[in-house]
Formats: C-alpha cells, sequence, structure tokens
C-alpha cells in the first residue's frame, strides 16, 4: 500500500514538475482520480470502515470506465489533428470502441457469467479491461504499420497500461471460475502490477519526450500520386489475373 | 464458462504482446531521407544500388527453358551465368556491410553521439549479415542461383538496415557538417 502510495506522489510530482501534465489532460486526470480515490479510500477505512468496501468498489468501478481516458490520451497524442492519419482512422477507431465496448459487454456481461461472481465491478474490469487492451494494441501495432515515431512517454504508458489491463482482464475472469482459491492470488496480482504500471509510468514520464509530429509531405501532390498509384495497383492486379487465367 | 475461458486465454496472450512490444523498446526515430540519400552518396554501395536483385533471382525463365527439351543445354549456360552474377552480387553486399560498417566507427570516432546500445546493436547487425551473405554464398554455390531467391532478398534488406542507422547517426549531425565529413571519408579512403 505504502510503496503504491509513494510511486503515485513521484509520478505526481514528475507530472507537475515542468508542466507536463498540460501536454498529457487525459492522462493526468485518471492519474489525478486515481490519487483522490486512493485518499478518499484510505479516510474512508480510518473514519467509517463499514462504508469502506462500498466506497472501494464503487469507485474502482469509475476508475475501470476512466481508464478510457488513457487509451484516448495514446490515440491523440499518436495521430493528431495534424497527422494526415488523423481523418483516416479517427471514425474507425470510434466505431470499433463502440463495437468492442458492445460486443465484449453483451458477452462477457452475460447473466451466466454475472450470477456466479455477484460483483458488477468484476464483469466490468474483465470486459472493459479486455477491449482497453485491445485498442492500446490495435493504436501501437498501427503506429508501428505507418513508422511513426512513437515518444518515451507514450510508449511507456501505453505499454504499461496495456500490461496491466491485459492482466486485469485474466485475473477477473480467472476469478469467477476458481472463486475463493484465487482471491489470495488476485489480492497480490492486483496490487502487483497496478505497482508494477506506476513504475513504468514514472519511468516514462520522467522527462517530457513528446511524438514527433507526422504531418503531410507538401511535396507530395495527393490527388496526382494517389492516381498513379492506382494506374500501378490496377496494372499489377489486372497482370496477376492474366497469370492466373491466361 | 467457454466466454469466460476465453477471456482468461486473451487476457494472457495480451499480456505476452505487451510484454514482447516492451521488450523491443521505444521504435527509434526513423532517419532523415536526406540523411540516408547523403550515406548512399558518401559510401558508394554497388550491391544496395543494384536494382535488378529479384529479376536476378527469379527462376521462372530458367524454369521455361527447361521445361523444354531441346532448350535444355541453353538452360544450364543460363543457369551457370546466373550463379557467377549471384555471387557478384553477393561479394557487392558483403563489401557494402564492411564499407557501412567501416563509416559508422568513422562517424563516431568523429564525434557523433552513440549509445554503446546502439554500438551493440550495429555489431550485432553487422555479424549477422556477414555470417548469412557468407552462408547464402555457399548454398549458391552448391545449390544453384534460385535455391533460395527469398533469403538474397533478405540479404539485400539486412544491407539496408546497416544503411538506416549509419544514416540515423549522421543524421545527429548538422548538415552543413556533412561535406565535410564526405571529404574526411574519401580522404580516409583514399
Amino acid at each position: 500500500m505504502y510503496s503504491g502510495a509513494a510511486l503515485e506522489a513521484v509520478l505526481v510530482w514528475r507530472l507537475v514538475k515542468g508542466g507536463i501534465y498540460r501536454h498529457y489532460p487525459g492522462f493526468s486526470f485518471f492519474v489525478g482520480y486515481v490519487v483522490c480515490q486512493n485518499v478518499a479510500l484510505f479516510v474512508s477505512y480510518r473514519l467509517a470502515p463499514t462504508d469502506y468496501p462500498a466506497w472501494y468498489w464503487n469507485s474502482g468501478a469509475v476508475q475501470v470506465c476512466l481508464r478510457f481516458l488513457v487509451v484516448w490520451e495514446v490515440f491523440r497524442q499518436i495521430f493528431p489533428k495534424t497527422s494526415p492519419l488523423h481523418r483516416m482512422v479517427s471514425k474507425q477507431a470510434a466505431l470499433v470502441t463502440i463495437t468492442l465496448i458492445s460486443v465484449s459487454t453483451g458477452m462477457l456481461w452475460a447473466v451466466q457469467n454475472y450470477s456466479k461472481s455477484h460483483s458488477v465491478y468484476l464483469a466490468m474490469d474483465r470486459s472493459f479491461g479486455f477491449v482497453q487492451a485491445v485498442l492500446i494494441l490495435a493504436i501501437l501495432t498501427l503506429a508501428r504499420y505507418y513508422h511513426l515515431p512513437v515518444g518515451r512517454n507514450i510508449w511507456g504508458i501505453a505499454v504499461a497500461f496495456g500490461m496491466y489491463s491485459s492482466l486485469s482482464t485474466a485475473a477477473s475472469a480467472l476469478i469467477d471460475i476458481m472463486r475463493t482459491s484465487f482471491f489470495p492470488y488476485w489480492h497480490l496480482l492486483s496490487p502487483f502490477s497496478f505497482v508494477a504500471m506506476l513504475g513504468m509510468w514514472i519511468w516514462a514520464i520522467w522527462s517530457y519526450a513528446p511524438n514527433q509530429v507526422a504531418t503531410a509531405n507538401e511535396s507530395i501532390d495527393p490527388a496526382g500520386d494517389v492516381g498513379r498509384w492506382a494506374d500501378n495497383w490496377g496494372r499489377a492486379v489486372s497482370t496477376a489475373r492474366k497469370v492466373l487465367h491466361p | 464458462m467457454i466466454q469466460i475461458f476465453g477471456l482468461i486465454l486473451l487476457g494472457i496472450v495480451l499480456f505476452f504482446a505487451f510484454l514482447k512490444i516492451a521488450i523491443q523498446g521505444p521504435s527509434a526515430s526513423a532517419p532523415d531521407t536526406s540523411a540516408i540519400q547523403a550515406v548512399q552518396q558518401m559510401v558508394h554501395l554497388d550491391g544496395l544500388s543494384f536494382a535488378g536483385g529479384p529479376r536476378l533471382l527469379d527462376p521462372a525463365e530458367f524454369h521455361m527453358l527447361r521445361a523444354t527439351a531441346e532448350l535444355r543445354e541453353v538452360a544450364a549456360v543460363y543457369r551457370r551465368e546466373r550463379q557467377a552474377l549471384t555471387l557478384l552480387w553477393i561479394s557487392l553486399l558483403l563489401n557494402d556491410v564492411n564499407t557501412l560498417w567501416r563509416f559508422r566507427r568513422f562517424l563516431v570516432r568523429n564525434g557523433v553521439q552513440a549509445t554503446v546500445g546502439e554500438e551493440m546493436q550495429i555489431l550485432s547487425d553487422a555479424v549477422q549479415a556477414t555470417l548469412f551473405l557468407s552462408f547464402l554464398r555457399i548454398v549458391v554455390l552448391t545449390f544453384g542461383p534460385f535455391a533460395l531467391s527469398g533469403a538474397a532478398r533478405n540479404a539485400r534488406q539486412m544491407v539496408e538496415r546497416m544503411s538506416r542507422s549509419s544514416a540515423s547517426v549522421l543524421d545527429r549531425l548538422p548538415r552543413h557538417g556533412w561535406p565535410e565529413i564526405e571529404r574526411a571519408w574519401q580522404k580516409g579512403v583514399a
């Protein structure tokens, strides 16, 4: 608990120092929420222990939803509005997000699954965590596919968050199958993976290292180049057809 | 229940995917195109500049000739000629690797900043490319030019990777210093 609190304090210090939080508002808001959540939980644990479980699960459920802010931050940093790829991927990204949330929530929050653990939090954690991990992986894969340079800040935030989300998904699903036998491990795995994520985030944002902005190349004539590419592509396809069906 | 099992599996698969990305580390920024061109201008890369590699290794014409009984002898001559050309191309690629490796050491010696990790990476790339090209030479000598045409294309990619890493080091220098570097390099080569 104390290591987590110490890491959160260091994380906030690094975000505030040099005004890094201004560059990553979504991420900073999430970190701010986590810190406030833990302070509130600590106070509740000391002053009103009977209310602590309700506070824990409710604030945890809100946190699971707020994790989408980290996904959004990674997306907007890798595909900023100035990037020519932004127009291409933004609509698809929104569509994929909505579809994934709907499908995974429908499938994984089904009555028979939910009724076993009787925990809305666990159902949310595994379904939303899965969507978040998939989205982060898709963004990183797209960045690699288009050779977009990803700075240390966003790379560290994304990879640590992805690892945490995927572990959290597996752990929340395991608990539904193994029930009480998995609780001792879950009690260790969940905080340790969170602490590891905090540690990686501190490393990532220790100094401001933004992504290089990919801007449209002025020397490229989009209409002409696309036309030439389409001509060549058409020729290649028709040649391939001729080879296959002479 | 199946859905839950699937989710456990997917969670573990995703975790390992992220772990792999984490081990690979952040992507190094690609060097500027002008830096790549400058390296190719300063260092004469005969093997890399040869654009006919894929055609050289394409066995289609050889198979076409061999399919006709009267042209079998022509096919054998064609194969021998292709083998000699492929061996020459591999030698040129080996030369390119050595030249790029020397050029990189020359840049670092002349004060361009590079980390130990980068130097180890270039050393590993150079050793891998040399070993791979030497192995390829033996394969072409033994089994002919069309035996491992895909692998020969990979050889070119390995040399290109070395060229890019030299370009990324050159890119750290101010552009007005490039002609000076080129002069010093040419002097050293001569």
